[in-house]
């Protein structure tokens, strides 16, 4: 039998757990409203931030100095005999190619900011930054500045980071880290991860590791009395006594009736992508990702436009016969586009250009023709050789194919062919096309 | 909710948790228990309503149950799968039916489920887990009822990217607090 008290204890036990669950209960739906998620987000990212040189200082940095190993190759024109080698941003190797099986260096022209070079008679030209510089080449052993077209670069700019041409220029860059820890709402971070390649940031760039500050390997050709020869790729050509210069989406005309005294001239908008210049006769055909550009320079001074052959979007060097241009497209980052091919185009009517045939590649950068042998780099399927005679057929006039040969560009002259790949500068005799030997190589250093 | 504080509270609880149990332990012997519990776990508005599953094998002694148990939770966005440990304490003498507290701490796998349409990856560690509560327990022969109400705090740790843009130059690094009220009803063995 229970007790009065024992079922009052009883009660005052049950009224007291319902009363804890009840204030339990209460102050549950008060944390209720406290209940969300919170994030602390850390973002750790690398940045470059750009080194700026005074112009004067590079200016006055200019020499011929000893010879220095190659561990860049960009463009490259051959001319009497000497090869000028450009290694990007640093200057120009001159190499005596008198004898192609034994190449000598002879000495390294410093040029700060060097991409691009074009020779005509006893003068070198080629770029520093902003400025185009002037060298009397006569004597190799003592190359030496003659003139200078001050700031004649009106685009030149390294990655989005614009150049002032009375003050400074971008020399390198410093790599730096930096981390930021913020709190936000848990949506998704919208922060640098969204930077596609290259992206402004504070007083530098955010950059991926796999682009490179170096410019790509080119060669480049030349026409008229006097000038030198070189490859597909360049940017740089003379024509008469004409230097032509691409400069952002610009076509820069320089005179260099006298030599040594180049003077600018007129410039001409044409497109923002373009990336080659190739001069044919009285034309200049300049290629672009989107086509390629048809101009008529017998008016030196005023180049005019004659037409334009589009194409899908791609990389395009471009080099020229009587009848025909040859345009390789390849696909790739720097490219965008996702052909790899050749396209021949009828250039019979410099205003009309037609396109012929395609003919399918494996990742074809330069080529050169001379005299209907044609030669293709075709990336890492190696350099290919055609007879290009029958423009139709030129897939089935395959002379040689060379795979263990990883090509970027050739200069094809006098049966000798110059060929830039990733080991360096391979010196071919072609004098029977089926049957190319190697001469001599100039090894790249990938030592720091 | 700082990591040192929730130490110091949780071995309060397991150390009067045990001093209690000791002074049990002179009149009753161990025995087997096992509860297996499903519920929500609430949010503010806005933040959705999440489901919780979880198990707890252990020995219970006089009013101490301690036991190891494994969950899985479901949030709008993130799926957690926590293994951890769990004391509980009944406060009142072993009846019929009691009220109860308990405390779960350990360590949650975590991950976003990826769909075809995904913009952003997620590279989780995972991160600890602490889930204390209070319940009452209806006994009805060897089978218990469980009605429980709880707050849970959970920690992910993770790396967010997006598809197919792998940026080697910036890597965003997250620390995500959940907090939520559980309310869980389950049964079990004993």
């Amino acid at each position: 039998m229970e007790t009065l008290e024992n079922r009052l204890q009883k009660r005052i036990h049950i009224s007291l757990y319902a009363l804890l669950f009840l204030i339990t209960l209460l102050g549950l739906s008060v944390l209720l409203e406290g209940c969300t998620d919170k994030c602390e987000v850390t973002t750790e990212y690398t940045y470059f931030e750009p080194v700026y040189t005074t112009v004067e200082d590079i200016r006055s940095s200019i020499d011929l100095v000893a010879p220095q190993v190659i561990h860049a190759v960009g463009k490259i024109y051959f001319k009497d005999g000497i090869i000028f080698l450009n290694e990007p941003g640093e200057g120009i190797h001159i190499i005596n190619n008198q004898d192609p099986s034994n190449p000598v260096f002879l000495s390294f022209l410093k040029i700060p900011g060097n991409t691009d070079l074009a020779i005509k008679g006893k003068t070198l030209y080629a770029d520093s930054y902003v400025d185009l510089v002037a060298f009397d080449v006569s004597d190799v052993a003592s190359i030496h500045e003659v003139n200078r077209v001050e700031g004649v670069f009106k685009n030149y700019q390294i990655y989005g980071m614009q150049m002032n041409a009375k003050c400074c220029v971008v020399t390198s860059w410093e790599e730096k880290k930096n981390v930021y820890i913020t709190d936000s709402d848990c949506n998704p971070v919208r922060s640098f991860n969204n930077a596609w390649g290259v992206r402004p940031f504070e007083s530098g760039i955010a950059v991926s590791s796999d682009m490179s500050f170096s410019a790509k390997a080119a060669f480049t050709p030349g026409t008229g009395s006097g000038s030198g020869v070189g490859g597909s790729l360049a940017k740089f050509t003379i024509n008469g006594d004409y230097l032509y210069l691409l400069d952002g989406g610009d076509l820069q005309t320089v005179s260099v009736v006298e030599e040594q005294n180049p003077v600018e001239k007129t410039r001409m908008f044409l497109s923002w992508d373009i990336e080659t210049i190739f001069p044919h006769k009285t034309n200049l055909f300049v290629g672009s990702s989107s086509g390629m550009h048809i101009l008529d320079v017998i008016a030196p001074e005023s180049p005019v436009k004659l037409s334009t052959y589009e194409h899908v979007r791609s990389c395009d060097p471009v080099v020229v016969d009587d009848d025909y241009a040859y345009v390789t497209l390849r696909s790739g980052t720097q490219c965008q586009g996702f052909t790899n091919q050749l396209e021949i185009i009828d250039i019979k009517n410099l205003s009309a250009p037609q396109l012929i045939k395609t003919y399918p590649m494996t990742n074809p950068h330069g080529l050169g023709i001379d005299n209907k042998t044609l030669f293709i780099c075709d990336g890492s399927d190696g350099l290919k050789t055609f007879d290009a005679t029958d423009i139709l057929k030129i897939d089935e006039n395959l002379l040689a194919h060379y795979k263990n040969i990883n090509a970027i560009d050739v200069i094809p002259f006098n049966n000798i062919l110059m060929m830039i790949g990733e080991e360096g500068i391979l010196q071919f005799d072609y004098s029977n096309p089926k049957d190319i030997k190697l001469l001599s190589k100039i090894a790249i250093s990938h030592e720091e | 909710m700082k990591s040192s504080s929730l130490r110091i509270i949780l071995l309060l609880v397991v150390g009067s948790l045990s001093a209690s149990a000791q002074a049990d332990s002179l009149v009753s012997k161990a025995t087997y228990f096992n509860s297996v519990y499903s519920g929500a776990l609430l949010a503010k508005k806005g933040d959705g309503t999440s489901l919780s599953v979880s198990t707890i094998h252990g020995i219970r002694k006089n009013r101490l149950a301690s036991g190891v148990g494994v969950g899985y939770d479901a949030y709008p966005d993130w799926r957690t799968l926590p293994v951890f440990a769990s004391v509980g304490y009944d406060l009142s003498k072993p009846g019929k039916n009691d009220l109860f507290i308990q405390i779960m701490a350990g360590y949650a796998k975590a991950w976003v489920p990826e769909t075809e349409n995904s913009e952003y990856i997620y590279e989780s560690k995972g991160g600890r887990i602490i889930h204390p509560l209070i319940g009452y327990r209806i006994r009805s022969g060897q089978f218990s009822l469980y009605f429980t109400a709880g707050y849970q705090w959970q920690r992910i740790l993770y790396e967010e990217k997006i598809r197919g843009w792998d940026n080697p130059t910036s890597k965003v690094s997250i620390q995500r607090e959940i907090q939520r009220i559980s309310l869980q009803i389950g049964f079990g063995l004993h």
